[in-house]
């Protein structure tokens, strides 16, 4: 350590050097290869002062020396010269290499692979490694002896507390321990394995001991352990049946934005809730647009796609691409890609992941329906929820997510509004697919003897003809429960009250169809009609951070109780008794007759097309800042293609649940054996060490 | 044929994998090796593939196409930004010419500075803000709803005190040592109990995550079997 390089002193000394070229050719900087020019006043060099580390310059080829002035040394010379120092401080792979407190038998394969490669990598003579040498002091290792030595330089030394040695002293007995072979010309070799490994034999027996409780559920069924989730959700995962309720709740030709975020390493996790997802989107015959910033996440939405074209008969026609569904081209730069995505989606939605154009036209991202994303990767929906949520409004992002994610995803749902979810995890994807698919057995139509009794909803002769028409041709059906058959009912306020949840939804008892003509005798209210082309947030509050309680589409009626002070927000009945707020400049004041009012909320829950009578608030509560909302789950209607959902294959669900109880059952015993192992062995090691001393 | 072959690939595929479990050893250590090379392989591939139709494909239609009024990918701006990038993807290129290095360092400063910047406002509006907000909002039945109390306590306590845990000032000793305040060890302290239970939620998490695959592929081995 005698020979050591002292970079501080040699940069120093450069430094003035160079100032004192500097000083005799009487000009600095670059104005000292100027001819001719003024002397400049100098600037106070504040920069030198404070002797911060000066930065390369580049180096421009060609540039000619000119004569009589003194070279500039560069940097990058200076670091070269450094390199070739053979007294600059060993490497950590080294470092490794010369410890001895622990027997390398018990190292870990990449520990001792790591000391094999110190030993193979060892810069010039190594030292004759001392029986029992112990580790370098942390202050021998992390402090360059020259920066020791320069007085009030960069670091003078390192204090450490109690608990910061205890730490030394345990990493110690990790990474310690003598190599295992040494030839004669002291130069040490990488120690053969061999099949029989020791060391591996408790990751063996370990991973045999998982495998076998996994396998047995597979194996036989006597080995069937474990509840299987419920068929619904539980009651305090409102946040998972508002994530259902919120997908069913889509319309014929809407358009989802799903984001595939998770690759083929995740798959056996995620692919069955993604296609869950799918096929009830597909169900519904809305339109998926699949978007990535993984490029294998595309080739394998492509994948999930083509399986379940292939679980549909030949009686059923497959899903086409750019059709069906889109698979918009992938994402490049992660959150450069989200933030293109969020402000460019129309150029995006332009062109298919086959370089093909879709056909698509889209103004903005706020023309999608929902946002659905499914993710391994708690950085993904950090960046979903970062780069594209905070561009779009009132839209709702529905995260599913694997177990490992979950914990992010459920702070972002509770925190930030517009996130929803998260459905994780395979308990979670089961209850989904139970859910959906007693849903849409409800409307099965292969066997004849379960095909419902359809009663039409009688039209009226009322200005509201054509949408009674379309209540005609798109009955709504009422089911008592996930499994009961469908019953069906021919007055309109049953059909808002189809929800999978047992709350009813207080809606208008008046039952005709037709719209009286307003009398003079009749009292007139004020009213507010929505008149934006797009559906509008109905909030607690008069301002864009309270909740959404329900939403309001075109045309929509709502009683007005009031105004905020400066008349921009319009404080409204909604149908369930509960009060919420609407902003002024989507909508337009009307005075109209309370059976006016009420003609319009049966018309609209009962003959409109269902995707304005089904998105109804069911109730809603608030506990924190961004508790989760219910809406009503509904029925699904004639057209949907409930094939998709139906011909889903189940087979392997079960076993695969049981096995993951039998799993966790495995991994608890043999986290704990393994702990009780090593503390074991820990023990003996310290009372051996003590007793040596 | 293809999918009984497909599966086939997989099934072997998958014991390759397993066999990591025995280790770095010869011959079976170097099927797990081989194994995540195809996978790399395959990654880079379908990547390049990918990347080549969605990307380069469109616009070099586009360009190619006589007919094209160069809008039909937007407009001519993104026609310039597509050559740009091709600019800075080939300077990219010359990373080995040592005496060109400053190019392709000047390339990348852009991208980085971008994407930083980027990454910065999106991270105080996404998820900063809200979750400060969130933290503490004083929920609207309070008073009502003990639970909500205890619940706007534990977020608040568990946020401050995890980001003291990583505070790491203190006060130095008549005799050199380096001591923190009774009060700071104390904050320090609950700090890392609430760090040691998030972070054995999320390892438990990852267990499950761990099973919910390994679940699926022995599942896939006996389906494959049967």
């Amino acid at each position: 350590m005698n020979e050591e390089f002292n970079w501080l002193e040699y940069s120093e000394s450069v430094e003035r050097a160079a100032a004192e070229a500097e000083e005799n050719s009487g000009r600095r900087g670059l104005r000292r290869f100027l001819p001719g020019r003024p002397k400049l006043p100098r600037f106070p060099n504040i920069l030198r002062r404070l002797k911060l580390p000066r930065l390369s310059r580049p180096r421009w080829p060609g540039l000619p020396s000119l004569p009589g002035l003194p070279r500039m040394p560069r940097l990058p010379g200076l670091r070269r010269k450094a390199q070739t120092q053979e007294s600059v401080q060993p490497s950590t792979a080294e470092l490794l290499g010369g410890q001895t407190n622990r027997p390398v038998e018990e190292l870990d394969d990449r520990l001792r692979a790591l000391r094999e490669r110190s030993a193979s990598g060892m810069m010039g003579a190594p030292p004759a490694p001392a029986p029992n040498q112990s580790l370098l002091d942390v202050d021998e290792v992390l402090v360059s002896p020259a920066f020791q030595q320069k007085p009030g330089g960069v670091i003078s030394a390192v204090a450490l507390t109690k608990a910061q040695q205890q730490q030394v002293e345990m990493l110690k007995d990790i990474v310690g321990g003598p190599l295992g072979t040494q030839e004669s010309d002291g130069r040490r070799l990488p120690r053969p394995t061999s099949v029989f490994s020791l060391s591996a034999l408790p990751r063996v027996l370990g991973t045999a001991l998982l495998a076998l409780f996994v396998s047995l559920p597979f194996v036989s069924s006597d080995f069937a352990e474990g509840e299987l989730p419920p068929v619904e959700f539980d009651e305090d995962r409102n946040s998972a049946t508002t994530f259902y309720n919120l997908l069913d709740n889509i319309a014929r030709d809407d358009y989802i934005l799903v984001a595939f975020e998770y690759g083929p390493a995740a798959a056996g996790e995620l692919d069955m809730l993604a296609e869950l997802l799918l096929r009830h989107i597909f169900a519904q015959r809305a339109t998926p647009l699949i978007v990535s910033s993984n490029p294998i996440a595309v080739v394998h939405a492509q994948n999930i796609i083509r399986e379940i074209n292939r679980s549909l008969s030949d009686a059923h026609a497959p899903l086409t691409a750019d059709e069906d569904y889109y698979l918009l081209r992938y994402l490049p730069g992660g959150a450069l890609g989200l933030r293109e995505l969020s402000e460019n989606f129309g150029d995006i939605a332009r062109v298919s992941a086959r370089g093909q154009l879709t056909g698509l036209e889209f103004a903005s991202l706020q023309e999608m329906t929902l946002m659905v994303l499914i993710t391994d990767s708690a950085e993904d929906l950090r960046s979903w929820a970062e780069q594209v949520l905070p561009e779009v409004t009132d839209m709702q992002l529905l995260v599913a997510t694997g177990f490992a994610a979950q914990p992010l995803a459920q702070a972002y749902a509770d925190s930030v509004e517009g996130v929803m979810g998260p459905v994780y995890g395979m308990r979670d994807a089961y209850t989904y697919g139970e859910k959906l698919h007693a849903n849409f057995s409800a409307l099965d139509p292969s066997p004849p003897e379960q095909e419902p009794i359809v009663e039409p909803v009688q039209a009226s002769d009322g200005a509201d003809g054509a949408t009674d028409s379309n209540a005609v041709s798109e009955p709504q059906i009422e089911r008592d429960g996930p499994t009961a058959l469908p019953a069906v009912s021919a007055s309109p306020e049953a059909t808002a009250t189809s929800a999978a949840t047992e709350t009813s939804q207080p809606t208008s008892t008046s039952a005709p169809t037709d719209t009286p003509a307003p009398t003079a005798t009749e009292a007139t209210l004020l009213a507010v009609e929505v008149t934006s082309p797009q559906r509008v947030n109905i909030r607690r509050g008069p301002t864009t951070v309270d909740d959404v309680l329900a939403l309001g589409y075109p045309g929509d009626l709502f009683e007005v109780l009031g105004t905020n002070g400066d008349g921009s927000w319009y404080q409204i009945a909604l149908d369930n008794g509960l009060e919420g707020w609407v902003a002024a400049f989507l909508v337009e004041e009307r005075v109209i007759t309370a059976s006016e009012l009420a003609g319009e909320e049966t018309n609209d829950s009962a003959s409109l097309p269902r995707e304005r009578a089904v998105m109804r608030l069911d109730f809603t509560f608030r506990l924190g800042k961004n508790q989760p909302r219910f809406y009503q789950a509904q029925a699904p209607a004639p057209g949907d293609r409930t094939e998709l959902v139906l011909t889903r294959d189940r087979s392997q669900e079960v076993p695969r649940l049981q096995a993951m109880t039998l799993g966790t059952l495995a991994a608890v015993l043999v986290i704990v054996i393994g702990n009780l192992f090593y503390a074991a062995r820990g023990l003996l090691r310290r009372r051996d060490s003590s007793g040596a001393r | 044929m293809a999918e009984n072959t497909i599966a086939l690939l997989s099934f072997v595929l998958t014991l390759m994998v397993f066999s990591y479990l025995l280790g770095d050893v010869p011959l079976i250590g170097n099927l797990y090796r081989i194994a995540v090379y195809i996978f790399i392989g395959m990654t880079a591939a379908f990547t390049l593939i990918v990347t080549y139709e969605g990307l380069i494909l469109p616009y070099l239609q586009d360009i190619q196409d006589p007919s094209t009024n160069w809008t039909t990918l937007g407009n001519r701006v993104d026609i310039y930004i597509f050559f740009t990038a091709l600019l800075f993807g080939l300077l990219l290129l010359l990373k080995p010419v040592k005496s060109l290095t400053w190019l392709t360092n000047s390339v990348l400063a852009v991208v980085i500075v971008v994407g930083a910047a980027v990454g910065a406002v999106g991270a105080l509006t996404g998820t900063l803000f809200p979750l400060l907000q969130a933290t503490v909002a004083i929920p609207d039945n309070l008073t009502a709803d003990f639970s909500a109390l205890v619940d706007t306590l534990l977020i608040f306590v568990g946020t401050m005190t995890g980001l003291y845990y990583f505070h790491y000032q203190a006060r130095t000793n008549a005799d050199g040592g380096v001591e923190q305040s009774f009060v700071g060890r104390g904050f320090r302290h609950i700090g890392k109990v609430f760090l040691v239970t998030a972070l054995g939620a999320i390892y438990a998490s990852t267990v499950l995550t761990c099973l919910t695959i390994l679940t699926e592929r022995i599942g896939f081995l006996f389906q494959f079997g049967a």
